[in-house]
């Protein structure tokens, strides 16, 4: 044998790996880790005597009060009322509200103090949502994601076109090749890329409250977040940095509340840096460490949003990332990078 | 300890192995992660080449860093760890694929090899190697490609496979006969 074979070798078993399967198997190390602690816990609760229980009761009924102000970061109630036109109207615990025309479906798929995710799958919604700088209102319809602060503005979803109208404030619109801000009074019509994202938005039932353990799991036949995390993988691999942000943006408005979504989240950030989609990028950045603030990646996600804050040219969001960084990890790894863009 | 580059500019404060171990034993899930990402990829690839496929990659990654994890207060010198990591993982494998009566070892990887070599001649005796591989037990293949491929030295292969330095070399010089006589009978 020689030592040109085993060179060879050595070179044709070089591992598929990249960055996007390093944070996959993080996320199912980390969620390992936290299942593992769960089951110590409840081994713990288990022993625990009849004193604890009461005890516990006692902070369920305080933690129950407090949630009942919508101060705790789970989820709050919302409320479903029927028009006399025949549409529906949904009021959300935060003030905000989605009125449905006739025959109009949508889920809420997420809704904490800090955002408010509403997947949109037919028909016309005006949503009108109150202004509040600390929360995040998302909705996704085919292709197509808006995100506002708090604004009026309406979506209407037809079978080959997704049209976005703002009555009041500003709304963004992402449509997963471009970023475009709305004013009042404008509109946008997008063609529906239904085919690929339309299934994925497509609401599993009429409007009705979300629960708490809402699942995640999909149905039978739509694409997996598994195989759409994969699919992205690949475009990343081949360089077809277009289709990886398609895939990665479909798989987070299909499964808003999957425990990867960070992941996805970090990954889409540096498919949008790569396409020089710097704000975008920042953005996902943001969502990512704002989605899971103690997690793994949160750090890094913080680092990454900063720099692309700056290379957007927003130093103001640049430097309120790198001081939120300096604030948490004083002495993180990105701690001097942050000094600096905290500075500029 | 903390490393420092040389360059202000660079300016990235990168803590060792030793500090980010003793933050992950008092709990920080962030040091563990640090940790992950300084090792997962070049253990991935020692995963990759002992089982020479990747259709449970991610799962014996997995497994290993949870283990690791889980038992790294029993770490006693924190320059070890990588080698600490091949333990587990080949630790891992091992009780994977032990049980099984056939799994391809080169599955998957004869489907990339075509790019990589544009000589036939040599394709051909790559190949072959491959194919005598594949024959070869577990017990003595792990040894022989931690020692080969991955370069490690006897005693670090003995302490990844747990097992004697004898029991090594006897192994490694086992497998080496066998591809020998493979790759002349072939």
């Amino acid at each position: 044998m020689l030592p040109d074979d085993i060179a060879q070798l050595r070179k044709d078993l070089e591992p598929p790996w990249n960055d996007l399967r390093e944070q996959r198997v993080l996320g199912r190390i980390q969620e390992a880790r936290r299942a593992g602690r769960r089951r110590r816990a409840m081994r713990l609760a288990a022993a625990a005597s009849s004193v604890v229980v009461a005890v516990a009761a006692c902070m369920a009924l305080l933690l129950a009060r407090g949630g009942s102000r919508g101060g705790s970061g789970h989820l709050v109630a919302t409320s479903s009322v029927p028009r006399q036109d025949g549409g529906q109207r949904i009021a959300l615990a935060d003030g905000s509200q989605a009125l449905l025309v006739r025959d109009a479906q949508i889920r809420v798929s997420e809704q904490t103090p800090e955002r408010v995710h509403i997947a949109q799958g037919t028909g016309e919604v005006r949503y009108d949502v109150r202004p509040d700088p600390a929360r995040e209102f998302v909705v996704t319809a085919p292709g197509v994601m808006v995100r506002v602060r708090g604004t009026i503005f309406a979506v209407a979803v037809t079978a080959d076109r997704v049209e976005v109208r703002v009555e009041r404030g500003r709304v963004e619109v992402d449509d997963g090749t471009r970023m475009r801000e709305l004013a009042a009074g404008e509109s946008l019509g997008i063609p529906s890329r239904g085919a690929r994202v339309g299934d994925e938005a497509r609401p599993e039932a009429p409007a009705e409250a979300p629960t708490p353990a809402a699942a995640v799991a999909p149905p039978a036949g739509r694409p997996t977040f598994e195989r759409m995390l994969a699919e992205a993988d690949q475009a990343r691999a081949e360089g077809r940095q277009d289709d990886a942000a398609r895939a990665l943006t479909s798989a987070l408005a299909a499964f808003p509340r999957d425990a990867r979504v960070p992941g996805a989240l970090f990954s889409l950030g540096k498919v949008e840096r790569a396409r020089q989609r710097f704000e975008a990028s920042a953005m996902a950045f943001d969502r990512c460490w704002r989605s899971a603030p103690n997690g793994p990646l949160a750090q890094d996600a913080l680092a990454e949003g900063a720099g692309s804050w700056a290379r957007a040219g927003r130093s103001d969001a640049a430097k309120a990332d790198a001081a939120r960084y300096l604030e948490r990890w004083p002495d993180g790894i990105e701690s001097v990078r942050m000094q600096a863009l905290s500075v500029r | 300890m903390v490393a420092r580059p040389s360059s202000p500019s660079m300016a990235a404060v990168v803590p060792d192995d030793g500090v980010l171990i003793a933050q992950a034993i008092a709990g920080d899930d962030r040091a563990f992660s640090s940790l992950y990402k300084r090792h997962a990829r070049y253990l991935a690839g020692v995963v990759y080449r002992l089982a020479g496929n990747d259709s449970e990659l991610e799962d014996v990654l997995q497994e290993a860093f949870c283990d690791a994890a889980a038992s790294l207060s029993s770490l006693r010198d924190p320059a070890g760890l990588r080698a600490w990591l091949v333990r587990i993982a080949v630790r891992r494998l091992h009780a994977r694929f032990r049980g099984r009566r056939r799994w391809r070892w080169l599955l998957g990887a004869t489907e990339r090899l075509a790019p990589t070599i544009s000589d036939p001649r040599a394709r051909q005796r790559v190949d072959q190697l491959y194919e005598v591989l594949d024959t070869i037990p577990l017990d003595l293949r792990t040894p022989w490609i931690l020692h080969v491929i991955e370069g490690q030295t006897l005693p670090e292969v003995a302490d990844a496979c747990g097992i004697s330095l004898a029991t090594v070399k006897r192994r490694i010089a086992d497998a080496e006969a066998r591809i020998r006589r493979g790759l002349h009978a072939a």
